[in-house]
């Protein structure tokens, strides 16, 4: 037998499992050969008839109803033993309700936050001079707190009465991030230094222009808050602007997470060693754009937890864009790992 | 003109498949309908999947709603990179599995005996066009249940249902070139039971 390197090939044609060119192929020799075409002829047939061997087969009618049945008890029972379902749910409404809103907690964060920071200034191994400064800092901003955080609420309240409550929230809730980040950056270095035992005068230099940014702040955000109820209409503007960015924003962030889902399922063309991510490359380029606007307006309103998602998702997003039509495999795993490994579809989702 | 029709075309599969993986992500956080569309979809394909396998109606469609009670139960496991069609087969593979297990008695195993590689042998190639009838597909259902459980799913899924052998991989867990031996041996199998009961009935 001539043609025995075919012959597995044509179990595959007809089995629909070759790709076009070497089908094409295929059909060249199988047209020239009249034994290889005699074969391919009777494995068609023989398909072709246990094809047929299901198409009558049909469940009887009452299946459906059968199994709706069926489901509806099952879902009694679930719902009567355990509600798993309502914990997960219960989980996600409180992680977004964490950033969406609630001032109060973001000013108990704001308390906390210094209170770590001296705590563990107190027992670092320094000089008295720094612990004294520290503990007078301490002092002097503590009250300062409080009066923020009755601001806070007062501005709140009277700021209830406005027709849009959620502006509000969001609104307060950015602008109580710009503080608590600042002030978290600040103690940041600050911790990093006391660890390192950098020299006393750096410190205290540094320690100054803290203290000036503190009070700044302290002194700024009582008169600003106190102030929300007679909002100019600038102001009124800008929250409305925040408030469409911020849902423009979970938009996106959707749209990302699916685009970085289905990038990660993505599998290789069939027979090839190329993976299909045309469609995927598109959407990254879209979605790119939107994003660095989205993130621009995001630096412009002071929203730094929208910004720092936003630009968390971008290098992937870039990656994906980047890549050629028909990309390397190494490429694509490399791409994928790191979505993997940065966990960034589930940073996405908590958002 | 041309090209805009197949941007359209492509467009509207991407929405095809979103719209399936948004179904896969109602039916994870609780939506009892979208479950149902699931099971509207697919209930067809894994009943006949079960029938072929089994060969009797009634544990066909019992073991049809069994798959789907397993899947509404396990849909929030389903990651994303499984097809659901895969996915609801492997469902019912098991379940046919165990039921296979559980209801032994009956002799399918006489057929273990016939296996021959050789499809060159002009004899056994498949019987001609007089059998395209009913009696033809009570002759295959007879001579599926004599082949053994693997072969017959290779040769239910690919043969009978057209999936790619990538697809049945899903559903097994076994390598293509494994499939393709055993689809081999199974369709070899079968041209030589069909065979033999075409001659038992013409002696008869």
């Amino acid at each position: 037998m001539k043609c025995e390197k075919y012959l597995n090939l044509i179990d595959d044609l007809v089995e629909g499992e070759l790709d076009e060119q070497s089908a094409q192929h295929l059909h060249l020799h199988v047209f020239a050969c009249s034994e290889c075409a005699s074969l391919y002829e009777i494995l068609k047939q023989e398909k072709q008839i246990y094809a047929r061997y299901l198409f009558d087969a049909e469940p009887s009618d009452d299946l459906r109803s059968k199994f709706q049945a069926k489901l509806e008890s099952e879902i009694n029972n679930v719902s009567q033993i355990v509600q798993k379902p309502a914990r997960v749910s219960f989980w996600r409404a409180h992680t977004n309700g964490f950033w969406r809103s609630s001032t109060a907690l973001a000013g108990t964060g704001l308390l906390i936050l210094f209170g770590l920071g001296f705590a563990f200034l107190n027992f670092a191994p320094f000089g008295k001079i720094m612990e004294n400064e520290y503990a007078s800092i301490a002092e002097s901003n503590n009250p300062k707190l409080v009066k923020v955080q009755t601001a806070q609420s007062e501005s709140r309240e009277t700021f209830e009465n406005l027709s849009d409550n959620r502006a509000t929230r969001i609104g307060s809730s950015n602008k109580n991030f710009v503080s608590l980040k600042e002030v978290k950056n600040k103690l940041d270095t600050k911790l990093l230094h006391t660890k390192n035992i950098a020299p006393a005068i750096i410190q205290k230099a540094e320690f100054e222009t803290v203290q000036t940014k503190k009070n700044k702040i302290s002194a700024n955000r009582p008169k600003d808050l106190s102030n929300l109820a007679q909002l100019t209409k600038d102001e009124q503007m800008q929250i409305l602007q925040v408030k469409t960015l911020e849902k423009e924003t979970v938009k996106q962030i959707e749209k990302i997470e699916m685009l970085l889902r289905s990038f990660r399922n993505a599998r290789s063309v069939e027979g090839g060693e190329a993976f299909d991510v045309a469609y995927e490359k598109q959407q990254a380029r879209k979605l790119l754009e939107k994003n660095v606007q989205l993130r621009r307006g995001a630096e412009d309103y002071g929203a730094l937890y929208t910004e720092e998602i936003l630009s968390k998702a971008e290098p992937h997003l870039l990656d994906i864009a980047n890549l050629e039509n028909n990309p390397a495999p190494e490429k694509v795993l490399g791409i994928k790992e790191r979505v993997k490994n940065q966990n960034i579809i589930a940073s996405l989702q908590i958002y | 003109m041309d090209i805009s029709m197949l941007y359209h075309t492509s467009a509207e599969i991407n929405n095809l498949t979103d719209a399936a993986d948004d179904l896969i992500v109602r039916a994870q956080s609780g939506d009892n309908e979208a479950f149902g569309l699931i099971f509207e979809l697919h209930y067809r394909f894994v009943y006949k999947f079960i029938y072929a396998m089994l060969g009797e109606k009634e544990s066909a469609e019992e073991l049809t709603q069994e798959t789907f009670l397993g899947a509404f139960r396990g849909i929030k496991g389903l990651r994303g990179e499984a097809h659901l069609k895969t996915w609801l087969c492997g469902i019912a593979k098991n379940i046919i599995y165990k039921h296979l297990r559980t209801n032994r008695k009956e002799g399918a195993k006489g057929a273990d005996a016939i296996e021959s590689l050789n499809i060159f042998d002009d004899k056994s190639l498949p019987p001609d066009r007089e059998f395209l009838s009913k009696e033809l597909n009570r002759l295959i259902g007879s001579a599926l249940k004599k082949l053994d459980a693997d072969k017959r799913l290779v040769f239910t899924l690919k043969e009978l249902q057209n999936l790619s052998y990538r697809e049945i991989s899903e559903i097994t867990g076994s390598t293509i070139s494994k499939l393709k031996i055993d689809l081999h041996r199974a369709k070899t199998e079968m041209r030589i039971l069909l065979r033999s009961v075409r001659e038992a009935k013409n002696e008869v």
